[in-house]
């Protein structure tokens, strides 16, 4: 054992320089990203586009779904329904007929996933208002190509709060 | 003692020291090319606020870079292999919980397209590094400090 001893100052010393080098670094490299990362800004448009002409995505929103256009979606069967919560809360609850892709364990190389065609029309939803998941697997599908995804924010309890029905796992 | 003897041969420390220094200069410079790439990395651990991602992925890979150089310099030795061994401490701990709760996600260690898994792999090549890591901190006996040497 030697005797030198570990030097608290040292070591703030250090940690102060990284994080100033980093911080200038980031400021002015090309590749250089927000200091805090947030949420892409949730957009609702009047006009849903339909299948044939399917809308853009934009990189800096997300596209959401109010009710009215998710019960339109739902009767006309023109989107298909994704929940993103686990597994265990689909299984208590969710919209008939959807699919359920965990957020948790998202893996893009998943069969579910891979057999999904990205072209097509995508309502992704979890609980309602306060929940995340959904906006975050949007931004994973996103990145892997899906071009026709809408968050639909007021999810599963809005969807129960109307009465609406609902499928369960035995 | 000649275990005592063999872990505190200088030449075997200062090999240690390189080794251990160019892994993480290797791993900081790979996420400073491409921060978005590595806060994407951290997210799929799903442990931390998305707040605090990008200010994560901005500061840790200098980190990896600074305390690496300064190894490798021999530049307080002590106070940096101290950082790197709790990194590395911190890094099994989350690949530990990246494997219980199931998550099949790159590890993002060595930049986002080295396709490496956050996996029970990962897990041991840490340790062995922090294995490393604490034989360079209890025996190490590099005096070179910045309040001496500026």
């Amino acid at each position: 054992m030697n005797n030198n001893k570990l030097s608290t100052k040292d070591i703030l010393q250090i940690i102060l320089l990284t994080v100033i080098i980093s911080i200038i670094y980031n400021y002015f490299s090309p590749d250089g990203i927000p200091l805090i990362r947030q949420f892409k800004e949730i957009t609702y448009s009047e006009n849903k586009p339909d299948e044939s002409h399917p809308k853009e995505n934009s990189l800096s929103q997300l596209e959401g779904i109010k009710y009215n256009d998710v019960i339109k979606m739902f009767n006309e069967k023109s989107a298909v329904f994704i929940d993103a919560r686990d597994q265990w809360e689909f299984g208590d609850g969710h919209i008939p007929g959807a699919i359920n892709i965990p957020e948790f364990s998202f893996n893009p190389n998943d069969k579910i996933v891979q057999s999904m065609d990205k072209h097509k029309r995508y309502i992704l939803y979890c609980d309602g208002d306060d929940c995340d998941v959904s906006k975050r697997l949007y931004e994973y599908l996103e990145a892997i190509g899906f071009s026709n995804l809408f968050v639909y924010t007021g999810g599963y309890k809005e969807w129960i709060k109307n009465g609406n029905s609902y499928e369960a796992a035995e | 003692m000649i275990k005592s003897t063999i872990v505190s041969n200088k030449h075997l420390l200062f090999a240690l020291r390189l080794a251990l220094g160019f892994v993480f200069v290797f791993a900081g410079l790979e996420k400073i090319s491409n921060p978005e790439k590595f806060a994407v990395a951290i997210e799929n651990y799903k442990i931390m606020p998305v707040i605090f991602i990008n200010f994560i992925a901005i500061i840790l890979p200098f980190l990896e870079l600074i305390t690496g150089l300064l190894l490798i310099f021999g530049i307080c030795v002590k106070e940096n292999i101290f950082i790197i061994n709790l990194l590395l401490t911190l890094f099994i701990l989350l690949v530990a919980i990246a494997i219980s709760r199931g998550l099949d996600i790159e590890c993002g260690c060595f930049g986002t397209n080295d396709g490496q898994k956050a996996g029970l792999q990962k897990i041991i090549e840490n340790l062995f590094m922090l294995l490393l890591g604490l034989l360079i901190f209890f025996f190490d006996k590099n005096p070179f400090k910045i309040g001496k040497s500026l």
